[in-house]
């Protein structure tokens, strides 16, 4: 709400500048009432939460700044009470809950022209570029809401047919042309307001363009009337039709301003366009407000502000703010008047009593002892913690991307059956919910390539979502990873490619993390996956499980990712560097594999003596697999053999084509005593034979 | 009889003295006090032809200059060896301001790393922390939280509509939902950090995707001044020990009172979120009797933290993942 300064004098008395001005203001805020912003004039830019619609006014603010400070009276607004009684239009309510309240008001012989210019430099003030000078009549309805905070209507009276005023439902064939000029169709039944035939304006949200103002009438009907918020906020939405009025109406207004706000604006409407008060308001109260009470022990606001509060103090502050408090034995009874809504339970007067007696600035700090044992972290937490702990110590980085993207990063039928879609999409990029983390990790690969960064290493721990054949919304938790270039890149004087991130970088990176993770011995084998080249992709297997996959990502296949920032299309054939390689955990599984149990993946004991080393190379073809060799050569090694690690891979010279040779450093070692060269000759010699079995050949 | 042996004595020290490098030393070694050809040595072999009683005094005089030539020789050795180290280090110079030479280090992204230090900080408190889906329902997100149906309220709340009963969910809160609907009775403390959305404009200081952190307890006799020195604690252990925080007075449906948390950073103060005693409705909906128990919950943004603590300008950098601005944490 803009509130200028100039018109909340005619209230209070405000300070406009230096430090009196910042205080009223900071004082404001501080009760609740935010001044976000000082604009020019000044005007106060005011937060109105949703609960207090009473501060979407001039009276309202004035009201809030005398309640925090003792010194500052408001003086009440302007307008002698009009008389009530049978007027000359007659009302009828027919849903009470609806409306509770309306009063109409006929005042003849007016002359339609502009506002005077002060009134449309206040508006101007007040509403900023929602301001547009009408004529003084409807200026001055809206002067009176924006002043005190009651939404008024002015009609043509001669166009209101039979002199009579029906609150009723639309019927839902009805329809009215608003006063913005839209033809609305009422099938909604949104409350209206009707002459002897046909509706003349939504109640609480806008007018009819037939009975509105012109600058031909002379006799109008001044409306004032008090709605039900969910009546006109279910109105509003069903037509997509907001206003000044409506706002305030959904917020709840105060009932007992009706006649006050009909005094205001007809002595105002007297004063610049003329005419005369024909008879006595039409006030129909159809349903009357009944005040709220509330019964506040004080104890019990002083437990719930953990502080002790002076009784009188609170008593005084209560009264500030229009509440009747008395004392009763050891609480308060108060009486809230009709313009706080909001205060209806014990809770509610130890806010207030906190924040205008106390001050929250006042307000101690404890700390309360933990009752409930010490914080346990959510399982999946730790798990991410340690699986991230992991993967940086690789060189990898940790991404955290969007969930909301666009469909096409559903690259396998079963994500596009399952895809979650936005039913409300602010644009097309995101529109839907991702299905795979490709969907961040690709465009943020194609971004780094872009940016002239070639060799990186990048994973993301986290959520993908599904909605079930049943309708069930599922978040799988995925641990996906691109690499590309090598890791040695920020080396200078290292030769590139020295240390490729290949498949099988992407294949110690799960060792790794299994290991890391307590999952015991995995398996892998040849498998496909929508992103693999057919011949470089193998699924990793552990506990019988399939958890995932790794593999070179296939060259020329174009899958899409949508840049969830800037929407721009991104693609694995044109926007990866060749031979990136991906990694595709199943996070989950992951997770119910890991050993949490502390220890209990064992240890294996370290000698004291002395290891023995031998290198062997057996020629093999090609088509042996390596694991074939190895597993041999574990097998023949005998019990003194601690590792046999692959440490080079050498075809060319000296070796038959279709043929290559691993090098292999066997390591033995006794638990108890050094080994002799005879019994390390006796096992070399069994691992040769246990090589040779299975095709090898020694050079 | 023993001049011999001053001679040669004399004559090795001399040498010794003028010797310029550890080969030259080697070789003087050799020379006087090698076994088969040294000078010294040489003398020894006339021991056996002295007089008995003229043995003694040879053998000791001999025996006396060998240690004084092998002392001037390791002492002269050492000199020696000193300075070559001393020239053969000046030739292994290099050029310290070459850069320095490793693989480029794996990082958690900047949120990661602020998520953690919330969690570390509120574990010591003794919250327990929950997770929960994205794709919430209604009912979590707005029913349980006290939200009255069609208030306006809800517009504060812009929300991605998934069907009539699921939205994504526009709050960490619903966690407090999903904990009290299991039926678990005080004292509790939990808390969750999570991912939310809410149908707003994408510009420097806004997403439609944010992060959170919600906490609550409930349990006899909390109170707001309890909340207050909660809320100190937990800032403290993110902005620094001289972290001051501030009331205010605020409104939300599941809280009352409801405050606005600001904290004093430097000399700034930064909104950070929301809280307040839990609503009594929450409470009896969960089959707690709000006379003898009460609850305080927050709620505060997590991405605005490492943009203040960063001096990030662009909210949507963190989500958007650009590696040269990703290396910088």
């Amino acid at each position: 709400m803009k509130v200028p300064i100039s018109w909340l004098q005619e209230f209070i008395p405000v300070p406009t500048e230096g430090q009196a001005f910042t205080d009223f203001c900071d004082a404001l805020t501080m009760a609740g009432l935010e001044v976000e912003e000082i604009l020019d004039g000044p005007t106060l830019y005011t937060k109105v939460t949703p609960n207090r619609g009473d501060w979407a006014s001039i009276l309202g603010t004035a009201r809030e700044a005398a309640a925090i400070d003792a010194g500052i009276t408001v003086k009440s607004p302007v307008g002698t009470p009009l008389a009530t009684g049978d007027g000359p239009v007659s009302v009828t309510i027919t849903d009470a809950d609806a409306c509770p309240r309306y009063a109409a008001t006929v005042i003849r012989g007016v002359t339609i022209g502009p506002a005077p210019d002060w009134m449309q430099e206040r508006l101007t003030q007040a509403l900023g570029d929602k301001y547009k000078p009408v004529n003084n009549i409807v200026d001055i309805t809206n002067y009176v809401m924006l002043e005190l905070g009651q939404p008024l209507h002015a009609f043509d009276l001669a166009t209101i047919g039979g002199g009579t005023i029906v609150v009723r439902r639309a019927a839902s064939d009805e329809k009215i042309k608003t006063l913005d000029g839209e033809e609305r169709l009422l099938t909604a039944q949104p409350l209206c307001i009707c002459d002897a035939s046909r509706p003349v304006a939504i109640a609480g949200i806008m007018g009819g363009l037939e009975t509105e103002i012109t600058a031909g009438t002379t006799d109008i009907l001044l409306e004032s009337a008090h709605f039900e918020p969910i009546t006109i906020r279910r109105g509003s939405k069903a037509l997509g039709l907001a206003s000044e009025a409506s706002y305030r109406f959904e917020r709840f207004v105060d009932p007992n301003l009706v006649m006050q706000a009909t005094a205001r604006a007809a002595a105002l409407i007297l004063e610049i366009a003329g005419g005369v008060i024909d008879g006595p308001t039409t006030d129909v109260i159809a349903k009357p407000h009944v005040p709220t009470r509330v019964l506040a022990r004080m104890d019990r606001i002083r437990r719930l502000l953990g502080v002790d509060v002076d009784r009188d103090e609170a008593v005084a502050a209560l009264k500030r703010l229009g509440i009747d408090a008395e004392r009763s034995a050891g609480a308060l009874d108060c009486l809230v008047p009709s313009f706080r809504p909001d205060i209806a339970i014990e809770e509610d007067i130890a806010e207030e009593v906190g924040r205008i007696a106390l001050g929250y600035d006042k307000l101690p700090e404890t700390v309360p002892p933990v009752t409930t044992g010490r914080g346990i972290n959510a399982p999946g937490a730790e798990f991410a913690a340690k699986v991230r702990t992991i993967l940086t110590g690789l060189g990898l980085q940790d991404i955290v991307g969007h969930s909301l993207t666009s469909p096409e990063t559903a690259w396998t039928d079963a994500e596009q059956e399952s895809i979650v879609a936005i039913r409300n999409p602010m644009a097309p990029q995101y529109s839907s919910l991702r299905t795979s983390l490709f969907a961040t990790l690709l465009p943020t690969a194609a971004r780094a390539v872009d940016s002239g960064i070639r060799d990186f290493g990048i994973f993301e721990l986290g959520s993908v979502y599904c909605r079930t054949a049943a309708g069930a919304y599922t978040e799988p938790r995925r641990l996906s990873v691109v690499l590309a270039g090598t890791l040695t890149a920020g080396m200078w004087g290292v030769k590139p490619g020295t240390v490729p991130v290949d498949v099988y970088f992407a294949k110690g990176v799960v060792e790794h993390l299994l290991r890391g993770l307590g999952i015991g011995e995995m398996t892998v084998k040849p498998a496909p996956h929508i992103l693999g080249h057919p011949y470089r992709t193998a699924e990793v297997m552990a506990s019988g499980k399939v958890i995932g996959y790794f593999g070179e990502v296939r060259s020329g296949l174009a899958l899409p990712a949508r840049d969830s920032d800037t929407g721009q299309i991104y693609n694995t054939a044109e926007n990866l560097p060749a031979r990136s390689v991906f990694i595709d955990l199943c996070a989950d599984a992951l997770m119910d594999l890991q050993n949490t149990a502390g220890g209990a993946g064992g240890y294996t004991a370290i000698s004291r003596f002395p290891a023995v080393t031998r290198d062997i190379a057996p020629v093999v073809p090609l088509t042996t697999a390596f694991a074939e060799i190895r597993d041999a050569i574990v097998a023949a090694g005998g019990v003194f053999l601690r590792s046999a690690e692959l440490t080079d891979l050498y075809a060319g010279q000296g070796i038959p084509d279709g043929h290559h040779a691993p090098t292999v450093r066997i390591v033995f070692q006794a638990a108890d005593r050094t080994l002799t060269s005879a019994e390390v000759d006796v096992a070399m010699s069994a691992i040769r034979s246990a090589c040779e079995a299975r095709g090898a050949q020694f050079r | 009889m023993t001049q011999p042996i001053a001679d040669v004595q004399r004559e090795a020290l001399a040498a010794i003295a003028a010797a310029t490098n550890t080969a030259n030393l080697t070789e003087l070694d050799t020379l006087y006090l090698g076994r088969k050809a040294g000078r010294l040595t040489g003398l020894m072999r006339n021991l056996g032809s002295l007089p008995p009683d003229e043995k003694p005094a040879f053998g000791a005089a001999l025996n006396e200059a060998k240690s004084v030539i092998e002392a001037a020789i390791a002492t002269r050795g050492a000199e020696l060896r000193a300075a070559e180290r001393a020239v053969r280090e000046q030739g292994e110079r290099i050029d310290l301001t070459l850069p320095g030479r490793t693989p480029e280090p794996g990082r958690l992204h900047p949120l990661t790393q602020t998520f953690e230090q919330v969690r570390s900080v509120m574990l010591a408190l003794g919250f327990s922390f929950t997770e929960s889906n994205h794709c919430e329902e209604y009912l979590f997100n707005f029913d349980w939280l006290n939200y009255p149906p069609e208030h306006p309220a809800l517009d504060e709340q812009m929300s991605f509509v998934l069907d009539d009963d699921h939205l994504m969910r526009t709050h960490t809160t619903p966690t407090q939902g999903r904990v009290l609907a299991t039926g678990q009775q005080p004292p509790l403390r939990y808390a969750q950090i999570g991912r939310c959305f809410r149908r707003d404009a994408v510009d420097d200081t806004h997403s439609h995707t944010f992060h959170q952190v919600d906490g609550f307890a409930v349990d006899k006799d909390l109170s707001l001044a309890d909340l207050k020195g909660v809320m100190a604690e937990i800032m403290r252990g993110i902005f620094g020990p001289e972290a001051i925080v501030r009331f205010r007075p605020d409104y939300f449906p599941f809280v009352e009172p409801g405050v606005e948390i600001a904290v004093k950073w430097g000399d700034r103060w930064l909104e950070v979120g929301g809280a307040g005693m839990i609503h009594p409705n929450i409470l009896r909906r969960a089959g707690i009797d709000p006379t003898e128990y009460s609850g305080w919950a927050f709620g505060f943004g997590l991405d605005r933290m490492p943009m203040v603590l960063h001096g990030v300008d662009r909210l949507p950098l963190f989500l958007e993942n650009d590696l040269r601005f990703l290396r910088q944490f």
